[in-house]
């Protein structure tokens, strides 16, 4: 907790234009390359079942091979991390997670207990941002071992590609995309309302910040699901992500005070020419009190 | 009553005994055990395995009370450790029950618990 008082402008629908100059100096389509990520194969019988036991989304075989999205939560309904998965067959399931910390990979070890289940790391791969304002996708993917995931934002779309270095090459054309420094990339994110999660973020709850399309309410039970469902069905989801500017630097996961009480938590900052700008999750009557949009932290 | 169960054991009431009995000549079953184990699920992530079964797996522990044999996968049983089951019947009954001293918390169901 921060033990000093600093102003930080809530950036609401008045301060859309702040925004629109935020992402207006971006070319688009732009590109942003990570490398060294992993991909971890679920393997055995119970796989589908068990992934099905642990998360939000309703995991099921289809006959297309289609990645998609899913949220670890605990017991309380809070977010663990949130894994990207491709299932291949009935025993065997491709996936990724945002926090790529061997955490969630212990906490999915924890819980295997009579399942017929092996988690081992398949692959390194790189991870290709590509941030575009239509949906069209310049390559098609029919390559069984990549993960995709696409995130939308106002006018923008946000398409994460986890693939091998050598097969990207030969389908993607580098020459005359943007290629995107970090803080860019960070910026960015921040404007489409986008954070990586991180696992020293806790206590958040997947529908205070935009996985309502990764939960399924009619599937049953999954660990946290009494929590969540609870706060869905009595439309009692307290906080929301906003964006937020500021002189000063926080660190993700700083809480904030209104009135000597909590009021959220840092989720994400970049600076941004000469100031910063950032996430931050809050309490929503808290949005709705702060007309002058100052808060003190 | 279930303060007096040790840790190195489970027990399981007469009543649920002989519930389990009832169950397995239903099924005409001449020699059988019952599984008891816990699997990730739930809202609080594991909920409760019970299973008429007919013999003790490789890795299973093996407990015998009121003359039924009761199989506990060596993994289960960590969480398994001084539990007590009951069989309540009647309208208002709940069935088998789990009074288990590891479970810090339950769904509201009581069907699945968390340690």
């Amino acid at each position: 907790m921060l033990n000093h008082h600093v102003v930080v402008e809530i950036l609401s629908l008045s301060n859309m234009f702040f925004l629109e100059s935020l992402i207006k100096i971006y070319k688009f389509p732009s590109i942003f390359i990570e490398s060294n990520q992993n991909i971890f194969r679920m393997k055995g019988k119970d796989a589908i079942s068990f992934l099905d036991r642990i998360s939000t989304n309703k995991i099921e075989i289809s006959s297309n091979l289609y990645s998609s999205k899913t949220v670890l939560t605990n017991n309380k309904g809070s977010i663990i991390d949130v894994l990207k998965y491709k299932i291949l067959d009935s025993e065997n399931i491709i996936f990724t997670f945002n926090s790529d910390n061997i955490e969630t990979i212990n906490h999915l070890n924890k819980y295997i207990i009579l399942d017929d289940i092996e988690i081992s790391l398949e692959k390194k791969v790189i991870k290709l941002l590509y941030f575009i304002k239509n949906k069209n996708i310049p390559f098609e993917l029919i390559n069984h071992s990549c993960i995709t995931n696409l995130d939308k934002s106002n006018d923008y779309f946000r398409y994460e590609l986890f693939i091998e270095k050598s097969i990207l090459d030969k389908i993607f054309n580098f020459n005359s995309i943007n290629n995107l420094s970090q803080i860019d990339k960070n910026c960015l994110d921040i404007y489409m309302k986008f954070f990586d999660y991180k696992s020293s973020l806790s206590k958040i709850n997947p529908l205070e910040t935009g996985f309502q399309d990764s939960i399924s309410f009619d599937k049953g039970c999954y660990v946290g699901q009494e929590v969540i469902a609870r706060l869905h069905n009595y439309n009692k989801v307290s906080r929301e992500i906003i964006h937020f500017k500021t002189n000063e630097i926080f660190n993700i996961n700083d809480s904030f005070k209104n009135q000597n009480k909590v009021s959220g938590k840092i989720l994400s900052i970049e600076k941004n020419f000469d100031h910063y700008v950032g996430l931050c999750l809050i309490k929503k009557k808290d949005i709705i009190k702060l007309k002058e949009e100052f808060i003190f932290i | 009553m279930t303060s007096k169960i040790p840790l190195n054991t489970i027990k399981i009431s007469e009543k649920a005994c002989e519930k389990v009995k009832e169950f397995a000549r239903n099924e005409s079953k001449e020699k059988f055990g019952l599984k008891v184990a816990v699997r990730t699920g739930g809202c609080s992530g594991l909920e409760y395995v019970l299973k008429i079964v007919d013999a003790p797996d490789e890795n299973d522990k093996v407990i015998t009370q009121n003359g039924l044999e009761i199989f506990i996968p060596k993994k289960a049983y960590v969480f398994l450790a001084g539990t007590y089951l009951d069989f309540s019947d009647g309208l208002n009954g709940k069935g088998f029950e789990f009074i288990n001293p590891n479970a810090k918390s339950s769904c509201g169901c009581g069907d699945s618990f968390s340690v």
